[in-house]
Protein backbone atom coordinates (compact mmCIF):
# COMPACT_ATOMS: atom_id res chain seq x y z
CA UNK A 1 0.00 0.00 0.00
CA UNK A 2 2.79 2.12 0.51
CA UNK A 3 3.97 1.49 -2.67
CA UNK A 4 0.78 3.03 -4.21
CA UNK A 5 0.60 6.38 -6.54
CA UNK A 6 -0.93 9.01 -3.74
CA UNK A 7 -3.14 10.72 -6.32
CA UNK A 8 -3.24 10.37 -9.99
CA UNK A 9 -4.55 12.66 -12.50
CA UNK A 10 -5.86 11.19 -15.93
CA UNK A 11 -6.56 13.11 -18.83
CA UNK A 12 -8.97 15.45 -16.74
CA UNK A 13 -11.46 17.95 -17.96
CA UNK A 14 -13.70 19.84 -16.33
CA UNK A 15 -15.88 22.65 -16.47
CA UNK A 16 -18.26 24.68 -13.93
CA UNK A 17 -21.26 24.58 -16.34
CA UNK A 18 -22.23 23.48 -19.76
CA UNK A 19 -20.63 25.45 -22.05
CA UNK A 20 -18.34 27.67 -20.24
CA UNK A 21 -14.69 27.50 -21.11
CA UNK A 22 -12.81 24.28 -19.70
CA UNK A 23 -11.01 25.36 -16.32
CA UNK A 24 -9.15 21.75 -16.52
CA UNK A 25 -8.29 20.70 -20.26
CA UNK A 26 -6.89 16.96 -20.65
CA UNK A 27 -4.86 17.42 -16.94
CA UNK A 28 -2.99 14.47 -16.26
CA UNK A 29 -0.66 13.89 -13.24
CA UNK A 30 0.74 11.92 -10.28
CA UNK A 31 1.56 12.69 -6.71
CA UNK A 32 3.63 9.82 -5.13
CA UNK A 33 3.29 8.64 -2.18
CA UNK A 34 4.92 11.21 0.48
CA UNK A 35 5.90 13.46 -1.42
CA UNK A 36 5.67 17.24 -1.12
CA UNK A 37 4.04 18.80 -3.93
CA UNK A 38 3.50 22.89 -4.44
CA UNK A 39 0.78 23.58 -7.24
CA UNK A 40 1.47 27.03 -8.05
CA UNK A 41 -0.50 29.34 -11.07
CA UNK A 42 -2.07 32.69 -11.83
CA UNK A 43 -5.79 33.10 -10.58
CA UNK A 44 -8.03 30.90 -12.74
CA UNK A 45 -5.54 28.56 -13.52
CA UNK A 46 -7.07 25.59 -12.03
CA UNK A 47 -5.36 24.97 -9.29
CA UNK A 48 -8.11 25.32 -7.04
CA UNK A 49 -10.44 23.17 -9.23
CA UNK A 50 -7.81 20.24 -8.71
CA UNK A 51 -7.74 20.24 -5.16
CA UNK A 52 -11.56 19.87 -5.00
CA UNK A 53 -11.30 16.96 -7.94
CA UNK A 54 -9.08 15.27 -6.03
CA UNK A 55 -11.54 15.06 -2.82
CA UNK A 56 -14.18 14.14 -4.55
CA UNK A 57 -15.84 17.73 -3.85
CA UNK A 58 -16.61 18.10 -8.02
CA UNK A 59 -15.97 15.29 -10.29
CA UNK A 60 -14.54 15.19 -13.72
CA UNK A 61 -16.26 15.58 -16.54
CA UNK A 62 -13.81 13.54 -18.78
CA UNK A 63 -11.14 11.07 -17.70
CA UNK A 64 -10.52 9.75 -14.01
CA UNK A 65 -8.76 10.52 -10.36
CA UNK A 66 -7.45 8.00 -8.24
CA UNK A 67 -6.61 8.57 -5.04
CA UNK A 68 -4.77 5.16 -3.68
CA UNK A 69 -6.56 3.37 -6.25
CA UNK A 70 -9.90 4.59 -5.69
CA UNK A 71 -11.55 6.29 -7.99
CA UNK A 72 -13.70 10.10 -7.11
CA UNK A 73 -16.52 8.89 -9.02
CA UNK A 74 -17.29 6.16 -6.93
CA UNK A 75 -20.53 7.07 -4.61
CA UNK A 76 -18.77 3.69 -2.16
CA UNK A 77 -15.27 4.75 -2.56
CA UNK A 78 -16.09 8.80 -1.98
CA UNK A 79 -16.64 8.05 1.92
CA UNK A 80 -12.92 6.67 1.90
CA UNK A 81 -10.86 9.23 -0.43
CA UNK A 82 -12.52 12.14 2.03
CA UNK A 83 -10.98 10.05 5.28
CA UNK A 84 -7.64 9.77 3.12
CA UNK A 85 -7.45 13.35 1.79
CA UNK A 86 -7.89 16.23 4.31
CA UNK A 87 -8.67 19.26 2.98
CA UNK A 88 -7.52 23.10 4.36
CA UNK A 89 -9.19 25.88 2.61
CA UNK A 90 -8.64 29.56 2.66
CA UNK A 91 -10.40 31.21 4.78
CA UNK A 92 -9.82 29.96 8.57
CA UNK A 93 -12.99 31.65 9.62
CA UNK A 94 -15.12 29.71 7.37
CA UNK A 95 -14.22 25.91 8.00
CA UNK A 96 -14.72 25.56 11.86
CA UNK A 97 -18.05 24.30 12.51
CA UNK A 98 -18.15 23.56 16.16
CA UNK A 99 -18.44 26.59 19.12
CA UNK A 100 -14.96 24.84 21.21
CA UNK A 101 -11.88 23.71 19.26
CA UNK A 102 -12.54 20.22 20.69
CA UNK A 103 -15.68 20.07 18.78
CA UNK A 104 -14.71 20.94 16.34
CA UNK A 105 -11.67 18.58 15.46
CA UNK A 106 -14.01 16.01 16.84
CA UNK A 107 -16.46 16.73 14.09
CA UNK A 108 -14.84 14.58 11.42
CA UNK A 109 -14.74 11.79 13.63
CA UNK A 110 -18.27 12.14 14.66
CA UNK A 111 -18.86 11.83 10.93
CA UNK A 112 -17.55 8.88 10.42
CA UNK A 113 -18.72 7.31 12.97
CA UNK A 114 -15.57 5.90 15.36
CA UNK A 115 -16.59 5.41 18.83
CA UNK A 116 -16.48 8.22 21.52
CA UNK A 117 -14.03 6.17 23.50
CA UNK A 118 -11.31 6.17 20.79
CA UNK A 119 -12.77 9.43 19.64
CA UNK A 120 -11.55 11.46 22.48
CA UNK A 121 -8.06 9.84 22.78
CA UNK A 122 -7.65 10.86 18.61
CA UNK A 123 -9.09 14.40 19.55
CA UNK A 124 -6.32 15.06 22.24
CA UNK A 125 -3.78 13.60 20.47
CA UNK A 126 -4.54 15.59 17.22
CA UNK A 127 -5.18 18.98 19.17
CA UNK A 128 -1.43 17.82 21.03
CA UNK A 129 0.10 17.31 18.14
CA UNK A 130 -0.94 20.90 16.01
CA UNK A 131 0.49 22.57 19.45
CA UNK A 132 -3.00 23.46 20.74
CA UNK A 133 -2.67 22.05 24.04
CA UNK A 134 -4.19 24.21 26.54
CA UNK A 135 -6.79 25.53 24.17
CA UNK A 136 -9.59 22.70 24.35
CA UNK A 137 -12.32 24.64 25.16
CA UNK A 138 -11.42 27.67 23.48
CA UNK A 139 -13.97 29.40 21.13
CA UNK A 140 -13.01 29.98 17.55
CA UNK A 141 -13.42 33.44 17.48
CA UNK A 142 -10.78 34.12 20.09
CA UNK A 143 -8.07 32.08 18.59
CA UNK A 144 -5.48 33.74 15.99
CA UNK A 145 -5.61 32.95 12.47
CA UNK A 146 -3.10 30.82 12.28
CA UNK A 147 -4.18 28.90 15.35
CA UNK A 148 -7.85 28.58 13.58
CA UNK A 149 -5.91 26.98 10.41
CA UNK A 150 -4.33 24.98 13.15
CA UNK A 151 -7.42 23.72 14.32
CA UNK A 152 -8.74 23.14 11.48
CA UNK A 153 -5.58 20.90 10.40
CA UNK A 154 -5.80 18.89 13.94
CA UNK A 155 -9.51 18.22 12.61
CA UNK A 156 -7.89 16.78 9.76
CA UNK A 157 -5.00 15.30 11.67
CA UNK A 158 -7.44 13.25 13.98
CA UNK A 159 -8.91 11.42 10.99
CA UNK A 160 -5.33 10.30 10.53
CA UNK A 161 -5.03 11.00 6.96
CA UNK A 162 -2.52 10.01 4.11
CA UNK A 163 -2.76 12.88 1.76
CA UNK A 164 -3.15 16.89 3.19
CA UNK A 165 -4.65 19.17 0.51
CA UNK A 166 -3.54 22.97 1.41
CA UNK A 167 -6.03 24.72 -0.59
CA UNK A 168 -4.36 28.50 -0.06
CA UNK A 169 -4.43 27.75 3.37
CA UNK A 170 -1.99 30.31 4.17
CA UNK A 171 -2.92 33.10 2.24
CA UNK A 172 -5.13 35.20 4.77
CA UNK A 173 -2.62 34.80 7.86
CA UNK A 174 -0.02 36.80 9.09
CA UNK A 175 3.53 35.92 8.89
CA UNK A 176 3.77 34.48 11.90
CA UNK A 177 0.65 32.23 11.39
CA UNK A 178 2.50 31.49 8.60
CA UNK A 179 5.18 30.06 10.01
CA UNK A 180 3.17 28.32 12.37
CA UNK A 181 0.84 26.30 10.04
CA UNK A 182 3.40 25.78 7.49
CA UNK A 183 5.97 24.24 10.36
CA UNK A 184 3.11 21.86 11.03
CA UNK A 185 2.27 20.44 7.73
CA UNK A 186 6.24 20.29 7.41
CA UNK A 187 6.00 18.06 10.75
CA UNK A 188 3.53 15.69 9.40
CA UNK A 189 5.08 15.66 6.36
CA UNK A 190 7.85 13.90 8.28
CA UNK A 191 6.84 11.83 11.36
CA UNK A 192 3.51 11.00 10.05
CA UNK A 193 4.74 10.46 6.66
CA UNK A 194 1.42 12.38 5.03
CA UNK A 195 1.45 13.20 1.48
CA UNK A 196 0.96 17.14 1.13
CA UNK A 197 -0.01 18.74 -1.44
CA UNK A 198 0.63 22.47 -1.00
CA UNK A 199 -1.63 25.00 -3.72
CA UNK A 200 0.09 28.42 -3.19
CA UNK A 201 0.86 31.37 -4.48
CA UNK A 202 3.78 32.48 -1.57
CA UNK A 203 6.73 31.25 -3.60
CA UNK A 204 8.97 30.38 0.13
CA UNK A 205 6.00 27.62 0.34
CA UNK A 206 6.96 26.56 -2.84
CA UNK A 207 11.09 26.54 -2.13
CA UNK A 208 9.93 23.88 0.68
CA UNK A 209 8.51 21.11 -1.61
CA UNK A 210 9.78 18.25 -3.08
CA UNK A 211 8.49 19.29 -6.22
CA UNK A 212 6.36 21.69 -8.16
CA UNK A 213 3.71 22.19 -10.80
CA UNK A 214 3.03 25.61 -12.78
CA UNK A 215 -0.19 25.07 -14.00
CA UNK A 216 -0.98 27.59 -16.39
CA UNK A 217 -5.49 27.49 -18.29
CA UNK A 218 -6.05 24.09 -17.13
CA UNK A 219 -2.54 22.48 -17.92
CA UNK A 220 0.66 21.80 -16.69
CA UNK A 221 2.99 23.87 -17.65
CA UNK A 222 6.31 23.09 -15.79
CA UNK A 223 7.05 19.88 -13.52
CA UNK A 224 10.15 19.47 -11.57
CA UNK A 225 12.18 20.33 -8.27
CA UNK A 226 11.57 24.23 -6.97
CA UNK A 227 15.45 24.96 -7.42
CA UNK A 228 14.99 23.67 -11.59
CA UNK A 229 11.78 25.44 -12.54
CA UNK A 230 12.39 28.75 -10.57
CA UNK A 231 15.35 28.58 -13.12
CA UNK A 232 13.03 28.55 -16.16
CA UNK A 233 12.22 32.38 -16.10
CA UNK A 234 10.05 31.94 -19.62
CA UNK A 235 7.58 29.89 -18.51
CA UNK A 236 7.18 31.46 -14.79
CA UNK A 237 6.48 34.63 -17.15
CA UNK A 238 3.63 33.26 -19.22
CA UNK A 239 2.52 31.37 -15.75
CA UNK A 240 2.28 34.53 -14.52
CA UNK A 241 4.86 34.07 -11.65
CA UNK A 242 7.47 35.74 -10.66
CA UNK A 243 10.96 33.95 -9.75
CA UNK A 244 11.65 34.31 -6.25
CA UNK A 245 14.21 36.66 -4.67
CA UNK A 246 17.01 34.31 -3.91
CA UNK A 247 16.46 33.07 -7.23
CA UNK A 248 16.79 36.39 -9.05
CA UNK A 249 19.08 37.73 -6.38
CA UNK A 250 21.51 35.09 -7.28
CA UNK A 251 21.49 35.41 -11.43
CA UNK A 252 22.11 38.75 -10.38
CA UNK A 253 25.18 38.25 -8.81
CA UNK A 254 26.28 36.05 -11.52
CA UNK A 255 25.68 38.58 -13.92
CA UNK A 256 28.59 40.64 -11.63
CA UNK A 257 30.23 37.60 -11.55
CA UNK A 258 29.87 36.15 -8.27
CA UNK A 259 29.10 32.63 -8.42
CA UNK A 260 26.41 31.19 -6.10
CA UNK A 261 26.05 27.74 -5.04
CA UNK A 262 23.07 26.64 -7.40
CA UNK A 263 21.28 24.66 -4.36
CA UNK A 264 21.15 27.68 -2.42
CA UNK A 265 17.25 28.45 -2.98
CA UNK A 266 16.18 28.93 0.17
CA UNK A 267 16.87 32.09 2.43
CA UNK A 268 18.42 30.20 5.23
CA UNK A 269 20.71 28.48 2.24
CA UNK A 270 21.34 31.91 0.50
CA UNK A 271 22.31 33.79 3.82
CA UNK A 272 25.25 31.12 4.43
CA UNK A 273 26.13 31.12 1.14
CA UNK A 274 26.62 35.02 1.28
CA UNK A 275 28.52 34.72 4.25
CA UNK A 276 30.76 31.85 3.29
CA UNK A 277 31.79 34.38 0.53
CA UNK A 278 32.44 36.91 2.63
CA UNK A 279 34.80 34.41 4.31
CA UNK A 280 36.57 33.95 0.89
CA UNK A 281 37.41 37.75 0.12
CA UNK B 1 -29.67 45.45 28.41
CA UNK B 2 -26.34 44.62 30.27
CA UNK B 3 -29.30 43.83 33.33
CA UNK B 4 -30.21 40.70 31.41
CA UNK B 5 -28.81 37.66 32.52
CA UNK B 6 -31.03 34.60 31.06
CA UNK B 7 -29.12 33.30 28.30
CA UNK B 8 -25.93 34.04 29.73
CA UNK B 9 -23.09 31.19 31.40
CA UNK B 10 -21.26 31.38 34.38
CA UNK B 11 -18.80 29.10 35.02
CA UNK B 12 -18.20 26.26 38.06
CA UNK B 13 -18.42 22.99 39.47
CA UNK B 14 -21.69 22.84 41.25
CA UNK B 15 -24.11 19.64 41.55
CA UNK B 16 -26.64 21.64 39.24
CA UNK B 17 -23.68 22.32 36.88
CA UNK B 18 -22.56 19.24 36.60
CA UNK B 19 -26.34 17.17 35.90
CA UNK B 20 -27.41 15.51 33.02
CA UNK B 21 -28.24 18.80 30.63
CA UNK B 22 -31.56 16.60 29.56
CA UNK B 23 -32.90 16.21 32.86
CA UNK B 24 -32.11 20.01 33.16
CA UNK B 25 -34.36 20.88 30.17
CA UNK B 26 -37.09 18.45 31.49
CA UNK B 27 -36.61 19.30 35.15
CA UNK B 28 -37.66 22.91 34.08
CA UNK B 29 -40.43 21.32 32.07
CA UNK B 30 -42.05 19.36 34.85
CA UNK B 31 -41.39 22.40 36.70
CA UNK B 32 -44.05 24.67 34.35
CA UNK B 33 -46.02 22.14 34.36
CA UNK B 34 -46.17 21.50 38.10
CA UNK B 35 -46.94 25.01 38.80
CA UNK B 36 -50.30 25.01 36.57
CA UNK B 37 -51.20 23.45 39.82
CA UNK B 38 -51.28 26.30 41.61
CA UNK B 39 -54.54 28.11 42.27
CA UNK B 40 -53.77 30.63 45.10
CA UNK B 41 -50.57 32.37 46.20
CA UNK B 42 -49.99 29.90 49.21
CA UNK B 43 -49.68 26.91 47.07
CA UNK B 44 -47.03 28.49 44.99
CA UNK B 45 -44.66 28.41 48.45
CA UNK B 46 -43.27 25.07 47.91
CA UNK B 47 -42.51 25.57 44.20
CA UNK B 48 -40.40 29.13 45.57
CA UNK B 49 -38.96 26.96 48.17
CA UNK B 50 -37.97 24.54 45.41
CA UNK B 51 -36.24 27.49 43.19
CA UNK B 52 -34.74 28.68 46.06
CA UNK B 53 -32.96 25.28 46.96
CA UNK B 54 -31.75 24.76 43.28
CA UNK B 55 -30.34 28.14 42.99
CA UNK B 56 -28.40 27.89 46.18
CA UNK B 57 -26.86 24.78 45.23
CA UNK B 58 -25.82 26.59 41.56
CA UNK B 59 -23.14 28.57 44.40
CA UNK B 60 -24.39 31.95 42.45
CA UNK B 61 -23.90 34.64 44.13
CA UNK B 62 -27.53 36.02 44.91
CA UNK B 63 -26.69 39.61 43.50
CA UNK B 64 -25.66 38.60 40.19
CA UNK B 65 -29.21 36.92 39.75
CA UNK B 66 -31.05 40.09 41.68
CA UNK B 67 -29.27 42.06 39.32
CA UNK B 68 -30.21 40.21 36.16
CA UNK B 69 -34.01 39.97 37.62
CA UNK B 70 -34.72 43.84 37.71
CA UNK B 71 -36.16 43.57 33.83
CA UNK B 72 -37.89 40.77 34.48
CA UNK B 73 -39.82 42.52 37.51
CA UNK B 74 -40.67 44.64 35.57
CA UNK B 75 -42.84 42.55 33.25
CA UNK B 76 -43.96 40.25 36.68
CA UNK B 77 -45.71 43.88 37.89
CA UNK B 78 -46.95 44.40 34.73
CA UNK B 79 -48.50 40.86 34.42
CA UNK B 80 -49.62 41.40 37.97
CA UNK B 81 -51.65 44.93 37.46
CA UNK B 82 -52.84 43.30 34.11
CA UNK B 83 -54.73 40.21 35.63
CA UNK B 84 -55.63 42.21 38.47
CA UNK B 85 -57.93 44.71 36.57
CA UNK B 86 -59.32 42.27 33.94
CA UNK B 87 -60.71 39.96 36.54
CA UNK B 88 -63.68 41.17 38.32
CA UNK B 89 -64.53 38.28 40.65
CA UNK B 90 -65.70 38.22 44.36
CA UNK B 91 -65.76 40.77 46.58
CA UNK B 92 -64.34 44.34 46.29
CA UNK B 93 -61.91 45.61 48.21
CA UNK B 94 -61.22 48.97 46.63
CA UNK B 95 -64.02 50.77 45.16
CA UNK B 96 -61.86 53.40 42.90
CA UNK B 97 -64.52 54.85 40.79
CA UNK B 98 -62.91 53.65 37.53
CA UNK B 99 -61.47 50.62 38.14
CA UNK B 100 -62.32 48.73 41.03
CA UNK B 101 -59.95 46.23 42.55
CA UNK B 102 -61.27 42.82 43.04
CA UNK B 103 -60.31 40.39 45.77
CA UNK B 104 -60.33 37.29 42.79
CA UNK B 105 -58.05 40.19 40.63
CA UNK B 106 -55.66 40.17 43.63
CA UNK B 107 -55.81 36.68 43.90
CA UNK B 108 -55.72 35.51 40.45
CA UNK B 109 -52.78 38.29 39.46
CA UNK B 110 -50.50 37.34 42.29
CA UNK B 111 -50.65 33.27 41.10
CA UNK B 112 -49.94 34.82 37.91
CA UNK B 113 -46.88 37.08 38.19
CA UNK B 114 -45.86 34.06 40.47
CA UNK B 115 -45.56 31.66 38.21
CA UNK B 116 -44.01 33.86 35.68
CA UNK B 117 -41.50 34.87 38.48
CA UNK B 118 -40.32 31.09 39.28
CA UNK B 119 -40.26 30.26 35.56
CA UNK B 120 -38.01 33.03 34.43
CA UNK B 121 -35.92 32.13 37.78
CA UNK B 122 -35.68 29.01 36.89
CA UNK B 123 -34.88 29.20 33.12
CA UNK B 124 -31.96 31.99 34.19
CA UNK B 125 -30.33 29.43 36.13
CA UNK B 126 -30.62 26.62 33.33
CA UNK B 127 -29.16 28.69 31.23
CA UNK B 128 -26.62 30.00 33.99
CA UNK B 129 -25.16 26.55 34.30
CA UNK B 130 -25.72 24.96 31.62
CA UNK B 131 -23.50 26.17 28.51
CA UNK B 132 -25.52 27.14 24.98
CA UNK B 133 -23.15 23.44 23.21
CA UNK B 134 -24.70 21.42 26.12
CA UNK B 135 -28.27 22.66 25.46
CA UNK B 136 -28.30 22.08 21.88
CA UNK B 137 -26.54 19.11 22.32
CA UNK B 138 -29.57 17.63 24.99
CA UNK B 139 -32.39 19.24 22.77
CA UNK B 140 -31.17 17.01 20.27
CA UNK B 141 -31.09 13.96 21.89
CA UNK B 142 -34.68 14.77 23.66
CA UNK B 143 -36.10 15.08 20.09
CA UNK B 144 -34.61 12.39 18.63
CA UNK B 145 -37.20 9.76 19.19
CA UNK B 146 -39.81 12.65 16.81
CA UNK B 147 -37.28 12.18 13.83
CA UNK B 148 -39.28 9.50 12.82
CA UNK B 149 -42.20 11.85 13.06
CA UNK B 150 -40.49 13.58 10.19
CA UNK B 151 -38.94 16.65 13.26
CA UNK B 152 -35.40 17.18 11.53
CA UNK B 153 -33.57 17.11 15.39
CA UNK B 154 -30.46 16.77 14.09
CA UNK B 155 -30.31 19.21 11.85
CA UNK B 156 -31.84 21.82 14.10
CA UNK B 157 -29.43 21.26 16.47
CA UNK B 158 -26.55 21.65 14.27
CA UNK B 159 -28.24 24.45 12.74
CA UNK B 160 -28.31 26.03 16.10
CA UNK B 161 -25.05 24.85 17.18
CA UNK B 162 -23.72 26.59 13.71
CA UNK B 163 -25.39 29.87 14.75
CA UNK B 164 -24.18 30.20 17.88
CA UNK B 165 -20.30 29.36 16.85
CA UNK B 166 -20.98 32.52 14.35
CA UNK B 167 -22.51 35.14 16.48
CA UNK B 168 -19.36 36.48 17.57
CA UNK B 169 -17.38 36.13 14.21
CA UNK B 170 -20.43 38.03 12.45
CA UNK B 171 -20.44 40.39 15.39
CA UNK B 172 -16.66 41.37 14.43
CA UNK B 173 -17.59 41.69 10.97
CA UNK B 174 -20.59 43.81 11.64
CA UNK B 175 -17.87 46.59 13.41
CA UNK B 176 -15.40 46.06 10.48
CA UNK B 177 -18.11 47.07 8.24
CA UNK B 178 -19.46 49.82 10.28
CA UNK B 179 -15.67 51.30 10.37
CA UNK B 180 -15.37 50.97 6.43
CA UNK B 181 -18.51 52.67 5.96
CA UNK B 182 -17.42 55.37 8.65
CA UNK B 183 -14.12 55.84 6.71
CA UNK B 184 -16.61 56.77 3.63
CA UNK B 185 -18.58 59.33 6.10
CA UNK B 186 -21.48 57.13 7.12
CA UNK B 187 -23.03 58.47 10.24
CA UNK B 188 -25.26 56.13 12.35
CA UNK B 189 -25.55 58.09 15.15
CA UNK B 190 -26.55 61.20 13.82
CA UNK B 191 -30.67 62.37 12.44
CA UNK B 192 -34.17 61.67 12.81
CA UNK B 193 -34.94 57.91 13.25
CA UNK B 194 -36.34 56.93 9.49
CA UNK B 195 -32.64 58.44 8.92
CA UNK B 196 -30.85 56.23 10.89
CA UNK B 197 -32.66 53.12 10.19
CA UNK B 198 -31.70 54.17 6.42
CA UNK B 199 -28.22 54.12 7.45
CA UNK B 200 -28.61 50.69 8.18
CA UNK B 201 -28.59 49.51 5.01
CA UNK B 202 -25.41 49.66 3.32
CA UNK B 203 -24.55 47.46 6.74
CA UNK B 204 -26.80 45.23 6.20
CA UNK B 205 -26.46 44.28 2.35
CA UNK B 206 -22.58 43.48 2.84
CA UNK B 207 -23.13 41.65 6.24
CA UNK B 208 -25.58 39.51 4.81
CA UNK B 209 -23.80 39.06 1.15
CA UNK B 210 -20.62 37.91 3.37
CA UNK B 211 -22.99 35.32 5.29
CA UNK B 212 -24.32 34.12 2.23
CA UNK B 213 -20.35 33.31 1.22
CA UNK B 214 -19.15 32.01 4.46
CA UNK B 215 -22.52 29.57 4.55
CA UNK B 216 -21.21 28.69 1.56
CA UNK B 217 -17.75 28.05 2.13
CA UNK B 218 -18.25 26.09 5.38
CA UNK B 219 -21.11 24.03 3.67
CA UNK B 220 -18.11 22.66 1.28
CA UNK B 221 -15.68 22.60 4.29
CA UNK B 222 -18.11 20.03 5.81
CA UNK B 223 -18.75 18.50 2.82
CA UNK B 224 -14.71 17.91 2.50
CA UNK B 225 -14.73 16.68 6.03
CA UNK B 226 -17.36 13.62 5.65
CA UNK B 227 -20.04 15.43 6.78
CA UNK B 228 -23.23 13.20 5.39
CA UNK B 229 -26.44 13.84 7.90
CA UNK B 230 -27.29 12.28 11.19
CA UNK B 231 -27.25 8.89 10.01
CA UNK B 232 -24.03 6.63 11.28
CA UNK B 233 -22.92 9.77 13.06
CA UNK B 234 -21.78 9.28 16.84
CA UNK B 235 -20.83 11.88 19.39
CA UNK B 236 -18.18 13.30 20.73
CA UNK B 237 -20.15 14.57 23.82
CA UNK B 238 -21.71 11.90 25.78
CA UNK B 239 -23.95 12.34 28.26
CA UNK B 240 -24.72 10.25 31.85
CA UNK B 241 -27.89 10.11 33.05
CA UNK B 242 -26.75 9.50 36.60
CA UNK B 243 -29.36 8.47 39.49
CA UNK B 244 -29.30 12.07 41.34
CA UNK B 245 -30.62 13.66 37.76
CA UNK B 246 -34.15 11.22 38.09
CA UNK B 247 -34.29 11.96 42.03
CA UNK B 248 -34.09 15.61 40.97
CA UNK B 249 -37.05 15.14 38.66
CA UNK B 250 -38.47 13.33 41.38
CA UNK B 251 -38.22 16.35 43.75
CA UNK B 252 -40.01 18.36 41.36
CA UNK B 253 -43.01 15.54 41.36
CA UNK B 254 -42.95 16.10 44.90
CA UNK B 255 -42.91 19.77 44.64
CA UNK B 256 -45.90 19.12 42.95
CA UNK B 257 -48.05 16.85 44.98
CA UNK B 258 -47.24 19.56 47.93
CA UNK B 259 -48.90 22.13 45.60
CA UNK B 260 -51.95 20.17 45.03
CA UNK B 261 -52.44 19.31 48.49
CA UNK B 262 -52.47 23.46 49.43
CA UNK B 263 -54.86 24.31 46.43
CA UNK B 264 -57.20 26.33 47.90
Amino acid sequence: MAEETAVQVNNVTYRYAEGAPSVLSGLSLKVEQNEWVAITGHNGSGKSTLARLINGLLLPEHGDILVQGLNSASEDDKVHIRRKVGMVFQNPDNQIVAPTVQDDVAFGLENTGVDPQTMEKRVAWAIKAAGLAGLEHAEPHNLSGGQKQRVAIAGILALKPDILVLDEATSMLDPLGKKEVMSLAGRLHKEENVTVISITHDLEEVLRADRMIVMNQGVVTADGKPDDVFREKEILDRAGLEQPFSVRLREELARREVVIPENAVSEKAMVSALCRLKHKT
Amino acid sequence: MRSMILGQYVQGDSFIHRMDPRAKLTGLFLFLLVMFLANRPAALIPAAAFACFVFLMTRIPVRYLLKGLKFIAIMVIFLFLFRMLMTREGTVLLDLPWLPIYEEGVRDGAVFAGRLFLLMVMATVLTLTTTPIELTDALERLFKPLQRLGVPAHELALTMSIALRFIPTLFSEMEKIMKAQMARGASFSDGSIVKRIKALIPLLVPLIIQSFRRAEELAVAMEARGYAGSEGRTRFRQMVWRASDTRVLFTVVLTGICIFALRG
